[in-house]
């Protein structure tokens, strides 16, 4: 192409991009970019159009800043500018690795009249927890279903006071067990705790206590954990106010540490739904991955690689790969079994993990005899016997990168008698075909 | 990125297809879209294998048939799946089958058709209970889609959304929307009648159901069974059941261990009063149903 040309496109490039820029950039600039494309090939149109892309990009012309403030729960993913008054309810530093060098980011939870949510700020901000800021140009990525907020280069952070957010946005919201889910802001819950441990945990390089456990009301059950010794004990009632929902592979967890108020109900008698929610198809899991207690049924189709007698790390419980763990090298395996199989029903698949405890009732078989099988004997076992079978599983559903994982708790394999299904179903078909 | 899940599909809905949907990009899966708007890019089935043939050519690759109570499915495997393809050199056929597999679609340049097959990813041999289960289950999914199909046709505008919120799940909503465009007018008649069919396979055992689809065989009925058969003893039997008994009778008769041969079939049928053309007719219906196949050109045997 003639280097006129090439001019001209440039010193389009430039009218496009608007005076604020074409004092940072010279045409000449612009005309070794377009060159550079051209000689890889890249066509004109393309060249032109990226190059438009990064300057605009970085100055703010092509997407105008918004001016009117959104509500946290009519953000929607993909969106370019954002303006928000929001409470910071957490935040967190994170060290990542960007391109082999270690890069401070922050996350947490954000809040205002309408719900939470959480976000991600890519440099430090001037912020600390229960701050009340304006956020301008902010933008939103979808991250496993959920929309996640992103502060770039070019977002604003104003301080604000109590007075700017309506009250509501400090009023804990009344809910019950099914109503948890990510983003619905600071909870006034009343539930039972069904199972509690303590864990030792390391944050920002100190030790600290959590517990967590189950919690559940006549609504359904959910996993919680609290940052603070609340005396907390089995089959106690609590009225708890001022949690938050945070949301792990997509199952809802309720989280709360010394800021929320818990109040022992003795006298008040609450009955808990302990039944699993059961899914009649397995495509309700692909639509809304992150599932606690729930039960499905479908057909093993596979059994997947890594099935069958394993050795572990006794360190870490890693699977040692000939011998060897990947982080305490080499090491005595403890022995143990497990099964990861595809259960599908025609509507939607998970991968199903099966442990020890499941596969001896299932097979009706104990660590030992698996020990003295060869693998190949093994493999061929647990597909006769899984492979082609109705499962019934149930457990928890996890969003993960790799699709549904399903950590089994239970599983039974279905026996049908298909002639009396099959009349059944001649029946409805009468009525309704 | 989910995992892709295994649709069910009987081999007349999905031999029905001639559609290809492949998503824009490098490493987009590619499907099967079916006239009911399953989207489809794996399948499960479980039928009769019925052949195995070697291709001729360098590299291992072979075609094979399964059997359900509607159609025939084809498969192709090769080199890139040499453990299932020793599977299928192996088995010794007729053999209940259930598989797991990708599904292809083929059109030649010089023709106007679509030939939609299967590569087959995994299988193993099962027991009948299990192919009536699966019958049944693929029954169910079936009438799912008629379900979904009619109630987008009554739409103004039909909707992924508007199906998602009758209930239908995601993947159907949008494989019925991409059907309504990709297709002309859905056969809304004929479906239904497959599941029937297939239903009473199940409940009744291999053999036509007492009311079967209104195929053209006009002809049939001028086809007088002058000759008592097993099962003529009731008066008001359709004459292509009828047929389809005699046609049944005559293979078991002459198979022996090698099959029948197709002329003597076709011979012993004319005493009972059949044409030829009928014969055939009703030895592509037993194919159909897999209670026959061919194990070799020409030559018939019972499942």
């Amino acid at each position: 192409m003639v280097t006129d040309d090439i001019k001209t496109h440039a010193e389009e490039i430039i009218a496009l991009l608007g005076e604020q820029v074409s004092g940072n950039i010279s045409a000449e600039d612009i005309e070794g970019e377009i060159t550079k494309f051209l000689e890889y090939g890249v066509p004109l149109d393309q060249a032109k159009q990226t190059i438009l892309k990064k300057y605009s990009g970085s100055f703010s012309t092509s997407y105008p800043a918004a001016t009117s403030r959104t509500l946290l729960r009519d953000l929607e993913p993909n969106m370019r500018s954002v303006k928000i008054l929001v409470q910071v309810l957490s935040i967190n530093p994170k060290e990542i690795m960007i391109r082999g060098d270690p890069r401070q980011i922050f996350y947490g939870i954000l809040g205002d009249e309408s719900g939470t949510i959480p976000f991600t700020a890519w440099h430090e901000i001037p912020v600390e927890k229960d701050d009340i800021i304006e956020v301008s140009n902010a933008y939103t990525k979808e991250w496993q279903g959920n929309i996640q907020l992103n502060f770039g280069d070019r977002t604003g952070i104003e301080k604000k006071t109590k007075d700017d957010l309506p009250k509501e946005a400090f009023e804990p919201q009344l809910v019950q067990v099914k109503d948890l889910h990510n983003g619905i802001g600071r909870i006034d819950l009343t539930a039972k705790i069904l199972e509690i441990t303590e864990k030792e945990v390391t944050v920002d390089d100190t030790q600290k206590t959590v517990y967590s456990g189950v919690l559940g009301d006549e609504t359904g059950k959910a996993p919680f954990t609290a940052w603070h010794d609340f005396d907390l004990k089995k089959n106690e009632t609590i009225h708890l106010i001022g949690g938050y929902v945070k949301s792990w592979k997509g199952i809802s967890q309720v989280s709360f540490d010394e800021e929320a108020t818990v109040t022992k109900e003795k006298k008040k008698k609450l009955t808990v739904e302990t039944t699993p929610t059961s899914l009649p198809q397995i495509a309700a899991l692909v639509e809304h991955p992150g599932r606690y207690d729930v039960q499905i049924t479908g057909t093993v189709i596979e059994i997947q690689q890594g099935s069958g007698f394993i050795l572990r790390c006794p360190e870490c419980n890693r699977v040692l790969f000939q011998g060897n763990c990947r982080t305490h090298g080499t090491v005595e395996g403890v022995p143990d079994v497990r099964v990861k199989c595809i259960v599908d029903d025609g509507t939607g698949a998970v991968s199903a993990l099966l442990d020890q405890k499941i596969l001896e009732t299932l097979f009706h078989k104990t660590l030992e005899d698996w020990k003295n099988m060869k693998p190949d004997e093994v493999y061929h076992e647990m597909q006769q016997t899984l492979c082609t079978k109705h499962l019934q599983i149930q457990g928890n559903a996890l969003a993960d990168r790799y699709g549904i994982i399903f950590i089994v708790k239970h599983a039974e394999i279905l026996t049908q008698d298909v002639s009396e299904e099959a009349a059944q179903f001649i029946e409805t078909m009468e009525e309704e075909l | 990125m989910n995992r892709e899940h295994a649709w069910r599909v009987f081999a007349e809905e999905f031999n029905d297809s001639s559609v290809e949907i492949k998503e824009p990009g490098e490493m987009k899966p590619s499907y099967v879209l079916t006239p009911l708007g399953g989207k489809m890019n794996r399948v499960y089935l479980v039928g009769v294998l019925t052949d195995v043939e070697e291709m001729p050519g360098e590299n291992q690759f072979v075609r094979a048939h399964i059997s359900d109570p509607t159609g025939v499915f084809t498969l192709f495997s090769g080199q890139y799946q040499p453990e299932v393809t020793n599977q299928l050199l192996t088995i010794e056929v007729p053999a209940f089958i259930a598989l797991v597999g990708k599904t292809r679609s083929y059109a030649p340049e010089d023709g106007d058709r679509v030939y939609v097959s299967i590569r087959p990813e995994k299988i193993f041999e099962v027991a009948a209970d299990t192919r009536d289960a699966w019958i049944l289950e693929t029954c169910k999914l079936t009438k799912q889609r008629i379900e979904a199909m009619k109630e987008a046709l009554q739409m103004a505008e039909p909707s992924e959304k508007e199906l998602m919120n009758l209930g239908f799940n995601a993947a159907l909503s949008s494989g019925v929307v991409a059907a309504l465009k990709e297709y002309e007018t859905p056969q809304m008649e004929k479906y239904p009648l497959m599941i029937k069919e297939a239903i009473h396979y199940v409940v009744n055992g291999p053999g036509p159901m007492e009311s079967p689809k209104e195929a053209s065989l006009e002809d049939i009925t001028e086809a007088p069974s002058k000759k008592s058969t097993p099962s003529s003893k009731e008066a008001k039997k359709d004459p292509f059941e009828e047929a389809e008994k005699i046609v049944l009778q005559v293979i078991k008769e002459n198979e022996g261990d090698e099959g029948s041969s197709w002329d003597v079939i076709t011979e012993e049928c004319a005493t009972s009063g059949l044409d030829a053309d009928t014969v055939e007719e009703v030895l592509n219906t037993l194919m159909d149903k897999g209670l026959i196949y061919e194990p070799v050109l020409g030559t018939i045997k019972t499942t």
